[in-house]
């Protein structure tokens, strides 16, 4: 369906996007998922045509930007990061108006109003709404054409997690029809892990691995991770042989357990030998920040 | 495609009149203006004008004056208009601060005027005085023009109107487009099948349509309160307005072609409007200007634009003496359009 190949895009001397290699089935749900500034809207933006790649090809169902320009504005849905609507215009008003560049009716309006949970603030200018409802008008819009590809970026960054969860269920509604595949960037592991069968990880314009959650934890050993809180202020160079990052420097932070038995053994022997006093230890599941911190040693989101 | 059209337009349409601010400055303040220096300027009620006569008083021909005139008591004196008015110096000199007289006669025998030369006002009162001393010798008659077009609210109308159009379309259609790039809206946009060029159009469209809105109210506003009227052909006036949307709307299109920046917008709109405003003869006449800036003033839009609805309005003109005027706003209006059209930034 989505097809890119050793993409690249610079903005002076910024590697913004640096050779990337992507392969989206139809129906297929995608999280890029990455830091501020791994290259994710760069890249989405080069998907939807508003960028142009200094470097590959992308096609969309084998179409390119330039010669299926309008032909692939009518197949696809998107959301911008950051777009504001008029403030004066009421969400109906701004569902019509972009409905009327698809040729669609009102009932197609009416259609994604009751989709997108809007249909009483139906009425309401675009600035009486709170950041969750902007965000479900965002997604409303991207919906309105019927779209075969749907592009988010960033769709639920800076909402509450009620908020979000909207957005989610929305989304996941979405999954289970099975005609758009959707490709969305995030920060937030648990949206990755919520809502897409692959996750791709980026940073610094490249893509360190991709997979579902399970492959992606599986493939690199990781299951658990040992979350820590000493009394007072220890030295980090004792634990300078571990994959971990600190929460606050010396005292309390968490250790990703490559081989558990023998993480943990190390760990308590440096307790020991140095005379440091624990306030508390416990040990959870991995998640996807744990495997950034594994693949680059620093966190997902700071 | 007509659906597209539609939609835009009237979300632009909605986006002007829901905006409190759009309502005063396009059509109340206009009409506020208007009214404000039409009442200034126009025609006064009898009112006496005010001579200050300096202490001591000692001119025979003054003292003769007074005698013959009506005392209002011991020290104001009205007779054929005017009201004389015996004082000290340092009274005087608040009076003539405060512009409630601007002639005086010095103290002495001799028959001494003091006033400032460029005041033509003090000059006419001056010599309307000095009628009066003559004993009825030389008495005349004065009679009002009555021609048509020809009173300062006359001249003040196609000013106002000029103005408006200008600061109606450039500051809306800048405006507009401005803020929209600056919110990513205008990127949003384009990337659907949109036609760009109707997005344009119906943003122009829209503002003129406002526009006529503005036109029509203060011209009706204006034959009411003033009984001014339209001596020219609705076809030519209208010829002058469309043209002058254009030419503004091109400007407005090449000046917000690139920026997404609301305080560099408005710098670039500013200085545009600002001397235009000041000096293409929108309250006073540009012929005050030294002769080589006249030159220059008068082909700029807002001149050209003035003078053609004045000459519309008040003199009637015909179309076959306007066609260079109308010729220039339109192209400049056309070629500012289309350079800023291919210069223009979507996002
Ligand atoms: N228009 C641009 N000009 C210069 N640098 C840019 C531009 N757009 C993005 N960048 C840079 O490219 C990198 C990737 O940015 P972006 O794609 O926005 O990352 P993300 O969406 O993952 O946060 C960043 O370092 C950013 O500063
Ligand atoms: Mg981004």
């Amino acid at each position: 369906m989505v097809e890119i190949k050793g993409v690249k895009k610079y903005f002076k001397n910024i590697k913004a996007v640096d050779g990337v290699d992507l392969n989206i089935a139809k129906g297929e749900f995608v999280a890029l998922l990455g830091p501020n500034g791994a290259g994710k809207t760069t890249l989405v933006e080069m998907v939807e045509g508003i960028q142009i790649p200094d470097e590959g090809q992308i096609s969309i169902t084998r179409k390119t930007w330039k010669e299926n320009r309008t032909e692939l504005h009518k197949m696809i849905g998107i959301s911008l990061q950051e777009t504001r609507f008029m403030d004066k215009i009421n969400v109906r008003e701004t569902l019509c108006l972009f409905a009327s560049f698809y040729g669609k009716s009102q009932t197609r309006v009416d259609e994604i109003l009751h989709l997108i949970n809007l249909t009483e603030k139906a009425r309401e200018r675009v600035n009486a709404l709170s950041g969750g409802q902007r965000q479900r008008l965002a997604l409303g819009i991207a919906l309105i054409n019927n779209p075969i590809l749907l592009l988010l970026d960033e769709p639920t960054t800076g909402l509450d997690p009620n908020a979000r969860r909207e957005i989610w269920s929305i989304l996941n509604k979405l999954k289970q029809e099975k005609t758009a595949s959707l490709i969305l960037t995030t920060h937030y592991m648990e949206e990755a892990e919520n809502l897409c069968d692959r996750i791709v990880i980026m940073d610094q314009g490249k893509i360190l691995m991709q997979g579902s959650l399970n492959e992606l934890l599986v493939s690199n050993n990781l299951k658990n991770t040992l979350y820590f809180n000493f009394v007072e202020k220890t030295d980090s160079q004792y634990f300078s042989d571990f994959k971990m990052v600190w929460k606050e420097e010396a005292i309390s932070g968490k250790i990703i357990l490559n081989e558990m038995n023998e993480d943990i053994r190390r760990f308590m022997k440096i307790i020991e030998s140095k005379n440091l006093n624990i306030k508390d230890m416990e040990i959870k599941s991995a998640n996807l920040d744990d495997l950034f911190i594994l693949l680059t040693g620093r966190h997902l989101t700071t | 495609m007509k659906q597209q059209f539609r939609q835009l337009f009237f979300t632009h349409i909605k986006e002007i009149i829901r905006e409190p601010a759009v309502i005063f400055w396009g059509m109340a303040f206009p009409l506020l203006t208007a009214w404000g220096l039409g009442m200034a300027f126009g025609e006064k009620s009898e009112v006496e004008k005010n001579i200050i006569v300096l202490k001591p008083l000692q001119n025979s021909q003054i003292i003769q004056w007074i005698e013959k005139s009506d005392k209002v008591n011991d020290s104001v004196y009205v007779s054929d208009g005017f009201s004389l008015t015996i004082m000290d110096e340092s009274n005087a000199i608040i009076q003539l601060k405060r512009g409630e007289a601007s002639l005086m006669i010095a103290p002495g025998n001799e028959l001494t005027f003091i006033y400032d030369p460029a005041n033509s006002e003090a000059e006419t009162a001056k010599l309307q005085f000095m009628e009066t001393l003559s004993n009825g010798q030389n008495k005349y008659i004065t009679q009002k023009i009555t021609v048509p077009g020809n009173r300062y609210i006359d001249f003040l109308l196609p000013g106002l109107m000029g103005m408006n159009i200008m600061m109606s379309t450039m500051w809306g259609i800048s405006y507009g487009m401005i803020e929209k790039r600056k919110l990513k809206l205008l990127r949003r946009m384009i990337a659907t099948p949109m036609n760009r060029s109707y997005f344009l159009w119906s943003l122009i469209l829209a503002r003129f349509l406002i526009n006529v809105a503005e036109m029509l109210l203060l011209f009706i506003f204006a034959t009411l309160l003033f009984d001014f009227k339209l001596q020219g052909s609705v076809l030519n006036i209208a010829l002058v307005f469309i043209s002058s949307n254009i030419s503004f709307a091109g400007l407005a299109v090449i000046l917000s072609s690139r920026t997404s920046n609301t305080e560099v917008g408005n710098g670039l709109i500013n200085a545009i409007v600002t001397p235009m405003t000041v000096v293409s003869g929108v309250f006073f006449s540009y012929h005050n200007f030294p002769e080589f800036a006249e030159s220059i003033i008068k082909w700029l839009p807002l001149t050209m634009s003035i003078d053609a609805l004045r000459s519309v309005f008040n003199e009637g003109i015909a179309l076959s003496e306007l066609w260079l005027p109308l010729t220039l706003l339109n192209l400049s209006g056309i070629l500012f359009f289309i350079v800023g059209l291919k210069i223009f930034k979507w996002y």
